[in-house]
Order: structure tokens, then sequence, then C-alpha cells
């Protein structure tokens, strides 16, 4: 099963998330963090495989985590997952390391099926 | 209007409008039905604070406010009852959580929470990318209070700010009897940056395009 982190300060967003992961029965989610610092410090101790992102984060934007952790060599697939929309800031956050980036609000299936390719990635 | 010519309101007021579409759309998700807004109230000069700041009542009223950071600067307000906070907790909840008292007291603010942070973004998207500002909303803040105390406080912290920009709508279902207000505040930069948007006439005719879809 492939390692998934949830960053998220929302605690409704981080249910919400695992909980669809879960019953898919094709991921174990090993870590969730409230805090870009909580999400950095979790990334580099816990490797997970993919990471799901959001992009405002009570103490830093997701975008600078992602720069901070792809400096870090982490390899993680980097899924945003954020209400902010803009497309400046969607090529931004692709410019930057994430593989990809789900706007909210969005359904099940469509972030299991987003999760699902960028799994396919994976080795 | 004050300030503003004909085809710079008609600017504002077309971007306003689609910025709200969006909104609704994303409560119309969690609502789990379609959710209108009602037809706008726009107007420029500071809050006036012999105005009730919400037309809601009662005691435990919930305001979720987000500030808009970046280029333009601005605050937004959703406001519910309680009855009204309640309709969606049982719409947007899953049936697990509402099942079990202590996962649906942990979850009872944050769904709250999310759907503030959502529908603002929402039109904060529409602004953004329409008048090419680098803006995007805050971490969402919750303060449950009487009618009398959201008026005190907006009045103390809302009035002490240069926002002179306000609209205001409630949203509208046809079932669930569910009108939330929907509350935006900015200071002088929106209205530079429509007055520069409205300078090309190809944005106009970009606006009139959508209006009429």
């Amino acid at each position: 099963m492939k390692k998934v982190l949830i960053v998220d300060d929302s605690l409704f967003m981080r249910q919400s998330i695992k909980s669809t992961l879960v019953n898919s029965g094709r991921y174990l989610v090993v870590g969730e963090a409230a805090t870009g610092d909580q999400g950095i410090e979790l990334s580099l101790d816990l490797q997970p495989d993919i990471i799901t992102m959001d992009n405002i984060l009570p103490d830093m934007l997701g975008i600078d985590i992602i720069k901070e952790l792809r400096k870090e060599d982490v390899l993680a697939k980097i899924i945003m997952v954020s209400a902010v929309g803009q497309e400046s800031i969607i090529q931004e956050c692709r410019n930057s390391g994430a593989d990809d980036y789900l706007v909210k609000p969005f359904s099940n299936e469509s972030l299991i099926e987003r999760i699902d390719k960028l799994a396919m990635g994976l080795h | 209007m004050e300030n503003l010519n004909t085809t710079e309101l008609f600017a504002a007021k077309s971007i306003i409008n689609l910025g709200l579409s969006k909104a609704a759309e994303s409560l119309s998700f969690f609502m789990k039905e379609q959710i209108r807004f009602n037809e706008l109230s726009f107007s420029i000069n500071k809050i006036n604070q012999q105005v009730d700041f919400t037309s809601k009542s009662g005691n435990n009223i919930h305001l979720l406010i987000t500030s808009i950071v970046g280029e333009l600067k601005g605050v937004c307000c959703l406001i519910f009852t309680e009855e009204e906070a309640d309709k969606l907790r049982q719409a947007a909840l899953p049936k697990e959580i509402i099942d079990d008292p202590a996962l649906m007291a942990e979850m009872s603010d944050a769904i709250l929470l999310e759907v503030d942070n959502i529908i603002s973004a929402s039109v904060i998207t529409q602004f953004s990318n329409i008048l090419k500002h680098n803006i995007h909303g805050g971490v969402p803040e919750l303060k449950k209070l009487s009618v009398e105390q959201i008026n005190q406080y907006a009045a103390s912290n809302f009035l002490q700010e240069m926002y002179i920009i306000n609209f205001k709508t409630q949203f509208e279902s046809a079932q669930l009897n569910f009108n939330p207000e929907f509350i935006w505040l900015f200071d002088n930069t929106f209205l530079e940056s429509v007055k520069s948007f409205a300078l090309d006439n190809s944005n106009i005719t970009r606006l009139e395009i959508n209006s009429t879809v």
C-alpha cells in the first residue's frame, strides 16, 4: 500500500481525505499535519509516497513547503488540494514541484482518481 | 453611483456577480441542492454605524470572517443562524460523523470553517483571475455571538478600516429555508482596480458576453 501524508489545517478536510483514501483500500495514511512546520517535519520523518497539501496554512503557504521539500530532495508525489483556484497560483505551484492541483470542493471520486494517477507514476 | 461611471459600475457588479455565482455553486456542493443568491446590494461608502451589520436575529449567530490577503485589502463575512448552521452540518457531513456524538462535536465547527474557506475562495479566485491581482483568503475565523455583539464587533473592527466598498447578498435555497448572509468589504484598491479594468473595452465586452450566458 502506498503511504500518504495529509497536510491541511482543516480538521474536516483531513478527516474527509483520510476516510476517502482508507476506504479505497489502496492507501495507508501515515500522518496528518495541520501546519506547514509539521508538514515538513512529517514529510522528512515518514517519507510518504504521496503528500496531499493545502495551500493556505496558518504558518506558511503550501507552495513554500513544496519548495522546501524539493530542496531537501523529498521525492514524494505532491498533490495540492486547495480552495485557491487562481490560474497563476496553480501554475506557480506546478513550476515549484507540485505534481497535480485539485481545487476544492471536489468529490471523493475525483480525489481518488487523481491520487491513483499519481500512484501509477511511482516506482 | 458616486465615484463610478456607468461602465465601471457595470464592470464592478458583473465581476461581483460572477464571484457570487461561483460561491453559490460551491455552497450547492455542500448542501446537495441548488443554492442561488438574492439580488446584490452594492454601495460605496464607509459602513454606516446606524445600520445593523446583519439582518439575522438570535443569540447564537455564527459569524465566519476571512481576510483577503495580497494586492486587494478586504474582508468577507458569512453569517448563519444556529438553525442554518445545523442544516449545513446535516447536509454536508457524512452519516458516520452525524451518528457519532464525539465526532460530531469535533466536526461541527470544522465543517463551517471549511465551507467558509471554500466559498470565499470561489469569489476571490474570480476576482483574482478577472482583475489580475495576486490575492487569497486567510485562515477563517468563527465567532458565535448575539446579533447585538455582531453589530458591535463590525462597528469596532470594520469601521476602523478604510473599507469603502461593501456588497451584500443572501443565499437562497428552495427547500430548506436556508439563507446565510454573505458580506464583503473592500478598501479603495478594489475600486481603483475596477476602474483600470474598465478602461479596456475588450474587458467590458468579455463581461457582457459572460453576463448573457
